[in-house]
């Protein structure tokens, strides 16, 4: 009786599961060193920490969302235009 | 509503490595900037959309892709980075290598496809694991993996590494940190 053999050849294309050409030879000295100066660059700009005018726009953003929310809370305000009633009690005070 | 305080100080925590990772994509410190505007401005916006005590740098992470994509394609040419601007956009270099090696490096990272290279910033050097990277990316996690190993492996090939003594501090400064690692 003939060997039984799979109906589908291997894929050609291994590179779903075969490492990227190349990466074999990379060892574990390279890649340290390919993240070490990766790390480098990125901690370069981390360490400049958040430019004021970031702060600044989150201030503004945050006093206008306050202003919204008074209005929205106004006894003039309709809550029922506010979607689900208990959507804000679900998230606590702000 | 008001913005919570909370809130406001995890994001705000995060604009450094906001800041990194769009420099990263866009290779123009003034077009990150922009982009990390935009997403702050997406972010708070949709503030209601984020669940509180999930992981807000992926959320933020994922909302500054999605924008620098939608810009891409829509500006593709400029995107690219071959003259190396971004690297020399960049002001001081870390002390461990020495400045021709570590602007090379850069001017590489830059050449890389923004799919390898968005995949090897954020495991490589944002810190996030490859599963919270597959998150933000919108793909699955072996697709990263493959990424990253793809964006290395062609870093080695762009920078003619053969070995760890052909990459990082040349011999002199080598000899230096060892002297110095053994104080």
């Amino acid at each position: 009786m003939a060997e039984r053999r799979p109906n589908k050849a291997p894929p050609k294309d291994m590179t779903s599961i075969a490492p990227a050409k190349g990466a074999a030879t990379l060892g574990p000295e390279i890649r340290d060193r390919i993240a070490r100066d990766l790390r480098n660059m990125w901690d370069e700009v981390v360490k400049e920490g958040v430019p004021a005018h970031f702060a600044d726009l989150l201030d503004r953003l945050a006093q206008q969302e306050e202003r919204a929310g008074e209005t929205a809370t106004s006894p003039a305000a309709d809550p029922t235009n506010k979607g689900r009633p208990d959507e804000d009690e679900s998230k606590g005070p702000r | 509503m008001s913005l919570d305080p909370s809130v406001r100080d995890a994001v705000l925590a995060t604009v450094p490595s906001l800041r990194a990772f769009a420099i990263s994509l866009s290779g123009n410190v003034d077009r990150a900037d922009d982009l990390v505007q935009e997403t702050l401005l997406r972010a708070l916006a949709n503030i209601d959309s984020f669940q509180p005590g999930s992981n807000m740098p992926a959320w933020l992470f994922t909302i500054l892709r999605n924008l620098f994509r939608s810009e891409y394609r829509k500006r593709r040419r400029e995107v690219e980075d071959p003259e190396g601007s971004y690297a020399e956009s960049l002001k001081s270099q870390p002390e461990q290598t020495s400045r021709l090696e570590f602007q090379e490096f850069r001017t590489a990272l830059a050449k890389l496809p923004p799919d390898q290279r968005e995949a090897l910033i954020l495991v490589g050097a944002s810190g996030f694991s490859y599963e919270e990277a597959a998150q933000i990316c919108g793909c699955a996690v072996g697709t990263i993996k493959s990424r990253v190993n793809r964006a290395r492996s062609r870093l080695a090939e762009m920078l003619s590494i053969e070995g760890a003594q052909d990459f990082g501090p040349d011999v002199a400064t080598r000899a230096i940190l060892a002297g110095e690692g053994s104080r």
